[in-house]
């Protein structure tokens, strides 16, 4: 339901010191995936978001999300289908409370009163708010305070959630939290989520892994097939997860490790099996 | 600058039993700080790390007397930093923090003016200050002449938490803190910003204390942690003695170093695996040792 063709994007076109921040990208997301996006900083990742949210339109080639050309006149039709979430919640908390924040976009659609509670109870209830509807958003902690603004996304009811670096501040057990919530949601609604993050280790709890590099798709696959490119992904600046990384080398020691490595718990398992029995010498 | 003997001499910074309660005496009044006691000695690397609301922020304000201290809990080389006459600017110029947002300590739109903008206003002469510009942006790995007249708003998230680290270094302070000086970078961000903070404090030999919900850069950073969670100490020692128990840390909400994690894994397999590896390849040369390949 996301599809881009040929899409390239420039700052400053025409100008000597032009950048361009996509060059000729196709990419097409069926309904309902759950998807990561990886990529260094200025890989074009960013660029990629504001198109899809109508802030910049494509210097070239089209998009169309549900069916609907992002281009300028159409600006808001894109928007109603596609909500997104900042790196920062204070850039987009706006209201004092927090289901007066998550009530703010409903409201800005004019909607009746009732759907505008119904949105906002629905909305608070997925993301585990209820009982914190009436607090003071700056006593929350960060943590929370993205959960808001996720319910604001979702109050919006978008058929794609896009996550713009959402758990960058934060620690990784709650930003597993979050990501799990989200995926709940994702199953549920059928909503689509795009995910934009530098964590490696949280890309791999996605389906679909699109990785960038100086504007361009250069691999695109499940987790499994990506982390297993360790060099090209160090060679423009990413990583693989560290457990991905010691399977790889313990591979080329020769370790018999089978299956996919994606986390510590395949590794230890791929071990295991290597070793031929779970229990090993040194634990008896 | 004379030669110091750091065992004898006053520990740089010292909190004794610190409490701190933000708004006290009202309504909203929130205890941030329960009871926290530690001194840090000249040159050391400390990671003060714990989840969010922990207290470490309020901790970090107290180095430079941000907060309404009161006496008796904050010293500076020995000095009770809330004694009334206190010269809080001179500490200020000697604790040079560098916030988690850059765009929070950016008051100047191009990078050379920025960097300039402490030493001009603590009074240096035109000549020392563009020397310490030039020599702080060239520290940074952005070199004055190319950076000097750039635009901040045109940088990078790297580029300004950069432009930010040196203008504080800028003003030559003894002790660098560092409010989660990694959020938001990418991989290649993080490491080089890591081997640029480890080759300046020891330059400059610096106390250098870094403040995080990450033990992961924090753990390659410094070689000690104190630990907070909810206004307390909870754990305060050499790194290594700190992860060799991961599972109290484990607990709380904040993020253990990626080796640290596998090799807690793995010792479900190797019951004598141990958990205070701070890299991988120290963890692969653990893990082979037990498979019998070195």
């Amino acid at each position: 339901m996301i599809e881009l063709e040929g899409v390239s994007f420039a700052y400053r076109t025409g100008e000597a010191d032009a950048v361009h921040a996509l060059r000729g990208l196709d990419l097409r997301i069926e309904a309902g995936q759950f998807v990561a996006v990886i990529g260094h900083n200025g890989s074009g990742k960013s660029t990629l978001v504001k198109l899809l949210t109508a802030v910049l339109y494509p210097t070239e080639g089209v998009i169309h999300i549900d069916g609907v050309p992002v281009r300028e006149e159409g600006q808001w039709e894109v928007r109603r289908r596609v909500s997104v979430v900042f790196q920062d919640p204070d850039d987009q908390l706006v209201m004092n409370r927090v289901a007066d924040d998550v009530a703010f976009g409903p409201e800005n659609l004019g909607l009746p009163r009732e759907e505008i509670s119904e949105r906002v109870e629905t909305s608070l209830e997925a993301l585990g708010l209820s009982a914190i509807g009436g607090r003071l958003i700056e006593d929350l902690s960060p943590g929370q305070k993205q959960r808001v603004a996720i319910a604001g996304a979702l109050a919006m009811r978008p058929r794609v959630l896009i996550l713009d670096e959402p758990t960058s501040l934060l620690p990784v057990p709650a930003a597993t939290r979050l990501i799990s919530t989200v995926r709940e949601l994702n199953r549920r609604e059928g909503m689509g989520v795009l995910h934009v993050t530098h964590s490696m280790s949280e890309a791999t709890l996605f389906d679909r892994v699109v990785v960038m590099d100086e504007g361009r798709i250069v691999l695109d696959g499940e987790p499994a097939q990506v982390f297993r490119h360790v060099e090209k992904l160090r060679s423009i600046g990413l990583d693989v997860p560290l457990a991905a990384s010691l399977a790889h080398r313990l591979r080329a020691r020769g370790v018999p490790l089978e299956g996919d490595v994606l986390n510590e718990v395949d590794l230890r398992a791929a071990l295991s099996a290597a070793l031929g029995s779970p229990a090993t010498a040194e634990s008896s | 600058m004379d030669q110091i003997d750091h065992a004898a001499a006053p520990p740089i910074i010292e909190l004794r039993n610190f409490r701190y309660t933000y708004l006290e005496g009202t309504p909203r009044a929130s205890e941030a700080i329960r009871d926290v006691s530690f001194s840090i000695r000249r040159g050391e690397r400390v990671g003060i790390v714990g989840p969010t609301q922990s207290g470490k922020s309020t901790v970090v304000d107290s180095f430079a007397h941000l907060l309404r201290l009161k006496a008796g809990q904050v010293f500076h080389d020995g000095e009770d930093v809330a004694t009334p006459g206190y010269d809080r600017g001179a500490l200020r110029r000697r604790v040079g923090i560098v916030f988690q947002q850059p765009d929070s300590q950016l008051v100047e739109d191009v990078v050379g003016a920025d960097v300039a903008f402490g030493p001009t206003a603590a009074g240096l002469s035109a000549e020392e200050t563009r020397r310490r510009v030039e020599e702080s942006l060239d520290a940074l790995g952005l070199p004055y002449p190319e950076y000097r007249l750039r635009y901040i708003h045109a940088l990078s998230g790297g580029q300004r938490r950069r432009v930010a680290i040196a203008g504080v270094l800028a003003m030559h302070t003894p002790v660098l803190v560092l409010d989660e000086p990694m959020a938001g970078l990418d991989p290649r961000g993080r490491r080089e910003l890591m081997e640029l903070l480890i080759r300046l404090q020891k330059d400059r030999d610096l106390t250098l204390i870094v403040c995080s919900a990450s033990l992961s850069d924090a753990s390659l950073l410094c070689d000690r942690f104190i630990v907070l969670d909810a206004g307390r100490v909870v754990v305060d020692g050499p790194v290594r003695e700190v992860l060799r128990e991961p599972g109290r840390l484990a607990e709380l909400d904040i993020t253990l170093p990626e080796p640290v994690l596998c090799a807690r894994e793995l010792g479900k397999l190797f019951s004598d695996l141990p958990t205070a590896v701070l890299t991988e390849d120290e963890l692969e040369a653990e893990v082979l040792k037990r498979l019998g390949l070195v």
